[in-house]
């Protein structure tokens, strides 16, 4: 009985911000949604924290809350620091989180998705129309959000029951 | 509750070297998918996998955790801690389970399934819960699905849907050895166990064997004192295994056992003893396919039960192709094909010819997400069922003859919701249903003569019999109301027109029509109930949680005369209010639960002598139930049960015998 737990999109509850700070818990929840993506083995996954200058701090900390790998789900979740002005450190990762005023930078996420690597932030709008693949929101309840184009332009795909239980557009 | 579902799965995984990816249907992987969306996942409203917030019915789900900290013994004494199920014990091993309605015994308005396969009996529709093959240790999650739901599921599912899914070996490996041993010489043992090898191949295994003295006969009820000295046993066993045959197909096969002796009520109330044989053997080919997920499926259920009035010997064969897909972002669409059939022997006076019928069903369903606020969920199923049989019953008892069970029944049901997640907050659904309940093998085909009576009578099953119809109607609203406390509420209201089966004391026909006066299978009439369900429950700091739930049903009956012609009775025999409460702790080693469950007064339908019916008044019970348990390192856990233990040595609850209280000590290993 106690667990059927029911997420709130809104209202009693505090809403997210639209330009809120991507938290540990977005981190882990990003890690988990890795392990849904098609034709990667292993289950090591490398994240690439792409930042600017002005959100250098949000990038530390999250590295330091990845440590030395965060377990999420079934996928070992490391981090690796990129600033923005040069992405030639996305060599070797699985996926990229677009920090701050950094989604709202398409060009950034378009570079990242040529590269074939996942494009993914908490900032909504990045998914929706500045090119992120997914966007990721844990609170108040955790919200999915896939733009089927861009991963396309990824060339990203998810597993079946995956892609049926988030939201696509 | 959230960190208790990133715990659950952050455990439960064992350390796979490669990641395989979670398919659908069968192999859907629960406790990554929950782990992910902080919250129950499910497939079991649409057939689509699903947020348990999302799904468009009222839907329980009740996992491992849940499971473990309760002091049940089986399945139905899991399910009636929850709104709007009905629940009665009318005798150690035979639970009877309702949603919205009453509890009778061989209830069979409710499908019940094991992993997809179909668990309840052919013979009449119900559920012998004892006999699944399923051990509570292996049990992945339950979900009980409210309303007609016969669109997704076929005949039988006009109350609701219980779906037991089982551990998946593919993605978790466990060694369970389980003890029980209590008052009432109860003794009960299940072994399970699941590991993969390598990664395209893994099994699961699981065996239980239980016991117990049955409870104490109601004093008036003549028959069930004669066969109270028949105790209740139990052994079942399952083995499953699961081969990867290609990167995106898998072969699942199956095969169960169980062997159960119990005293149970019939749907006419009247008491009988009965043996359970069963076997099942089960195929699944999945694939994950550029054109969808298709899975294919293959089932044979072989039933031997004998009752005290004679044996019933039948077999059931399912074959179902269904594809699973999502048509660009925002539609997903279920199509599936199925054929059965389903055969018995002439029973239980033999010689009449066997009989039996074929099915064949085409059902589509259709999710439509209009935004991240309102989806809508469309299904609807078409069923043409072909009766026959292979002799002529006797002409110098029975009426019918062979010819006249060549009848055919073609039904339609469906299911719509309309999901509406307001900006206020949570989630309000609209839903109606039209399920469709087909006569069962006891309504076609049964023939008995009695000789115990004062003069002979033939009990006729009626080839004439119509299908049951019922039509729901919902309006249901979830939301949080904090951080800590749920909340759902429900109104809704149920007709069933052509309720079918159970005769009265007297005759429905009389010679000269008939050789011999006839107790006639036939449709009884009219019934709706209204009502309403309201539930919170609350997970504050400090390891603890709550649950608090409200039942209200009102029952309108336009049945035939009780007694005479019928031993229906819904106005009387369904509780009006039920309550249920639970809280508990959980500390490092400790956990302690309590649960209470409130059954308002009923009148039931009685019959302690065949051809007597009668009623009998049941007051408002209470019942308390408590667990207190220890976890002694990583691999032991033991436990004090008691359920129901206010009860004493039996407390009148119902017109068969009386549910005692029962208090166990549960020694458990884990590996």
């Amino acid at each position: 009985m106690r667990n059927f737990l029911l997420p709130v999109a809104a209202g009693l509850l505090m809403a997210a911000p639209a330009a809120a700070e991507t938290t540990t818990r977005d981190l882990e929840v990003i890690g988990r949604a890795l392990g849904f993506v098609e034709n990667q083995s292993g289950s090591e996954r490398v994240l690439a924290i792409i930042h600017d200058a002005a959100s250098a701090g949000e990038a530390e900390a999250l590295l330091a809350s990845l440590g030395g790998g965060l377990r999420a789900g079934r996928v070992t979740l490391t981090g690796r620091l990129v600033n923005s002005a040069d992405l030639s450190g996305l060599d070797g990762a699985h996926a990229a989180v677009l920090l701050g005023s950094v989604a709202g930078n398409a060009s950034v996420a378009q570079a990242v998705n040529a590269a074939g690597i996942l494009s993914v932030s908490s900032d909504m709008g990045c998914v929706e129309t500045q090119g992120c693949v997914m966007g990721v929101q844990s609170a108040p309840s955790v919200r999915i959000v896939v733009n089927r184009a861009n991963a396309g332009a990824a060339s990203v795909s998810f597993a079946a029951a995956f892609a049926m239980m988030i939201e696509e557009i | 509750m959230k960190t208790r579902f990133l715990l659950m799965s952050a455990t439960a995984v064992s350390a796979a070297a490669v990641l395989s990816l979670p398919a659908i249907g069968q192999s859907l992987d629960y406790n990554a998918m929950s782990g992910l969306f902080g919250e129950a996942v499910t497939a079991g409203a649409t057939g689509a996998p699903q947020r348990s917030s999302d799904v468009p019915a009222t839907m329980i789900i009740i996992t491992r955790d849940d499971i473990d900290r309760s002091p049940e013994f089986d399945i139905p004494g899991l399910l009636r801690h929850y709104a709007g199920v009905g629940h009665n014990r009318f005798s150690f091993g035979d639970s009877q389970v309702a949603i919205r309605g009453e509890a009778s015994g061989y209830m069979p308005r409710l499908l019940v399934l094991v992993n997809g396969r179909e668990v309840y009996l052919d013979s009449y529709g119900y559920t012998a819960w004892s006999t699944l093959p399923v051990q509570m240790e292996e049990i992945q999650q339950i979900e009980v699905v409210k309303g007609p739901q016969s669109a997704l599921y076929g005949f039988n599912a006009v109350s609701g849907v219980v779906n037991i899914i089982t551990r998946n070996p593919d993605f978790e490996s466990w060694v369970t050895a389980r003890a029980n041993i209590g008052n009432g010489g109860y003794d009960d043992v299940a072994f399970t166990a699941g590991r993969s090898f390598g990664d395209r191949a893994s099994v699961r295994f699981s065996y239980g064997n239980a016991g117990a003295e049955e409870f104490e006969p109601l004093a008036s009820n003549t028959f069930a004192v004669s066969l109270a000295d028949g105790d209740y046993s139990r052994e079942t066993a399952s083995l499953e295994g699961r081969f990867q045959i290609t990167d995106n197909v898998r072969l699942i096969a199956e095969a169960t056992t169980s062997e159960v002796q119990l005293q149970e009520l019939t749907s006419i109330y009247y008491t009988t003893r009965s043996l359970y044989e069963l076997n099942s053997y089960k195929i699944d080919v999945e694939a994950d396919t550029d054109f969808g997920f298709w899975t294919f499926s293959g089932y044979r259920n072989e039933t031997e039960i004998a009752y005290d009035f004679g044996p019933s010997s039948n077999e059931l064969t399912t074959f179902r192709a269904q594809n699973l897909f999502k048509l660009g972002t925002n539609d997903t669409i279920r199509l599936t094909a199925e054929y059965r059939e389903g055969t018995t022997i002439s029973f239980p006076d033999p010689g009449n010819g066997g009989f039996g019928y074929e099915t064949t069903a085409f059902s589509a369903m259709w999710n439509h997400r209009f935004s991240s606020a309102v989806d809508l969920t469309l299904a609807g199923r078409f069923d043409s069922v072909d009766w026959s049989r292979d002799g002529d019953p006797n002409p110098a008892l029975y009426i019918f003859t062979q010819d006249d069970y060549d009848v055919s029944f073609e039904e339609f049901s469906y299911n719509a919701a309309l999901v509406w997640r307001p900006q206020s907050g949570g989630a309000v659904r609209f839903s109606a249903s039209q399920g469709v309940q087909a006569p069962s093998m006891f309504d076609i085909g049964f023939t008995l003569f009695t000789t115990t009576t004062p003069i002979p009578l033939a009990i006729t099953g009626n080839p004439n019999i119509e299908t049951s119809i019922v039509r729901a109607y919902e309006v249901a609203y979830d939301r949080a109301l904090s951080p800590t406390v749920d909340m759902r509420a429900a109104i809704f209201t149920q007709e069933t027109s052509d309720v079918r089966g159970t005769f009265g004391a007297f005759p429905d026909i009389l010679p000269p029509n008939a050789p011999l006066p006839v107790l006639l299978f036939n449709n009884r009439g009219d019934t709706q109930t209204t009502g309403a369900e309201f539930s919170l429950m609350g997970d504050p700091e400090g390891g603890w949680h709550w649950g608090v739930n409200y039942t209200y049903q009102r029952v309108d009956d336009d049945l035939a005369p009780f007694g005479l012609f019928t031993a229906l009775d819904f106005e009387s025999a369904t509780p009006e209010h039920l309550v249920n409460a639970q809280i508990g702790w959980a500390g490092e080693r400790f956990t302690a639960d309590a649960f209470f469950n409130y059954v308002s007064a009923t009148t039931s339908p009685f019959q302690p002598e065949f051809g007597t019916l009668t009623r009998f008044d049941l007051d408002a019970a209470i019942a308390a139930s408590f667990r207190a348990g220890f976890r002694v390192n990583d691999n032991v856990n033991v436990s004090l049960n008691a359920q129901n233990a206010n009860f004493g040595s039996g407390e009148i609850a119902n017109v068969n015998y009386q549910p005692a209280s029962r208090t166990w000590l549960q020694l458990s290993t884990s590996f």
